[in-house]
């Protein structure tokens, strides 16, 4: 699809990696100015480079000063804020393991990132926003293990869950000042972090990769695009209506029972 | 809003409604080629679903005749393979709705019928449902008015925002999103939205 977002700013955070730089390269290419903010701010810097008008920050959601300093030099470098994309989170790759021998350290890491952060960043960027009076969008990543759990990733599962509910917390508060939240919750994708884990030769669990692949209707896993896609249209400004959504682009896993 | 359908063909089966009309129109000046009568559903690239969108309405319709049809055109799409089909329901389909408890019945089962036909379709063919809210069309709603009480955004709907997600729904770049029911109501389904 195509839409015209020039003229509006839109902050990705984990935009160095695969999903968040295909959102980054998609909002762009569309007319947005955007915000390429990462932990890893070489990658920021390489994704940047490839955009027109894009602003690299070296960004971490899980301290409330750097998202703060993010929201200031967006503000600085490029007048405003229109669109929030909160892609930035991360799962166990090695630690698969039930929540009764589940690693306190690394259940702290995913909920400290992956939802403690979003709020962070979320909390840094909405009062400009507001404040500025002209609407806006909010695009939540989520995951479909928020919808429907999975085993071995309890941390991951009770994040996103949080995630996808915050989603519709916010889009009941920021509806009325014109700011739409919505939510995309991708299956598996294609991405470095997936290939160690299933779809790589050595992957940590890529003998289990064929069965996991038989629940996909679509019996492939997801490319960073196609989840790039859902999130271009929920900023679209014809997307005007669609307030508190939570969509999974998982290739049909969530629909039913497909065996 | 546009999307690229040159050489994709596009019907749409069901009842007459302004929001199928509307849609069929921006597929059309989005390069779609509109199928017409039955020969024309079954060549469809792109298959609308239609349902009365009114709760009110009450003309007798057998959606059964209706899921059937839809199989039989799914059937040739996953011969040619490739295709998309759009349910185009009301939002009650997510959450029923005091007063309409046979319209909550049949577009709740919509939304099941839905997201079977969906693991069936996949891997070519990709299977969605829009579930619409309170819209102001020319001359007709879609939804309940009692919905408006309880919409975020304060408003009812427009037609051409109606349109924009079934553009989005019928993008072959929208090509991992299957089986899913996505609601465009300016989020009177989310959750509690009144203030106290």
């Amino acid at each position: 699809m195509k839409c015209n977002l020039g003229g509006r700013v839109a902050i990705v955070t984990g935009a160095a990696g695969a999903i968040g730089q295909s959102i980054a390269l998609r909002l762009s290419e569309n007319g947005a100015a955007v915000v390429v903010a990462d932990i890893d701010y070489e990658g920021a810097q390489t994704v940047a480079a490839r955009l027109p008008g894009a602003l690299a920050t070296a960004t971490d959601i899980t301290d409330r000063a750097s998202v703060e300093a993010t929201v200031r030099q967006s503000i600085d470098r490029l007048g405003r804020i229109d669109i929030l994309v909160n892609n930035a989170g991360r799962n166990s790759i090695g630690h698969r393991v039930s929540i009764d021998r589940f690693d306190s350290r690394i259940w702290d890491e995913i909920i400290r990132l992956d939802l403690d952060g979003l709020y962070n960043m979320t909390r840094a960027a909405l009062p400009p926003m507001v404040a500025a009076g002209n609407g806006g969008r909010v695009v939540n990543i989520a995951s479909v293990v928020g919808l429907a759990a999975m085993r071995m990733q309890s941390p991951f599962n009770a994040a996103k869950a949080g995630v996808i509910h915050l989603t519709r917390a916010m889009a009941l508060e920021l509806g009325p000042v014109g700011i739409l939240t919505n939510a995309v919750a991708p299956g598996s994708v294609l991405t470095d972090a997936t290939k160690q884990l299933f779809y790589g030769e050595d992957g940590f669990m890529s003998a289990q990769a064929g069965a996991f692949m038989r629940h996909i209707a679509m019996a492939r896993p997801g490319r960073p695009e196609e989840i790039a896609e859902a999130v271009l249209f929920l900023c679209a400004p014809a997307a005007s209506y669609v307030n508190g959504q939570v969509l999974a682009v998982d290739g049909g896993w969530s629909a039913g029972f497909g065996m | 809003m546009e999307i690229e359908l040159s050489g994709f063909r596009v019907a749409a089966i069901g009842t007459e409604t302004a929001v199928c009309t509307a849609a069929l129109s921006a597929l059309s000046d989005c390069g779609g080629q509109l199928a017409v009568g039955d020969h024309g559903s079954a060549q469809a690239d792109i298959l609308l679903m239609s349902w009365q969108l009114d709760p009110r309405d009450h003309r007798e319709v057998d959606d059964d005749a209706l899921i059937a049809a839809a199989e039989a055109v799914l059937h040739q799409m996953n011969r040619r393979g490739r295709g998309r089909i759009v349910f185009l329901l009301s939002a009650i389909g997510a959450i029923p709705m005091r007063r309409h408890p046979r319209y909550s019945r049949r577009m709740s089962a919509a939304v099941a019928a839905m997201r079977c036909l969906s693991m069936t379709a996949a891997p070519e063919v990709a299977v969605n449902a829009l579930g619409f809210g309170r819209i102001d069309c020319a001359g007709t709603k879609t939804g309940d008015d009692a919905m408006l009480t309880h919409v975020p955004l304060g408003r009812p709907g427009r037609l051409d925002e109606a349109v924009a997600a079934i553009l989005f729904m019928a993008d072959p770049k929208n090509s991992y999103t299957t089986g899913q029911l996505l609601v465009v109501d300016g989020g009177w389904s989310t959750g509690y939205g009144r203030n106290f």
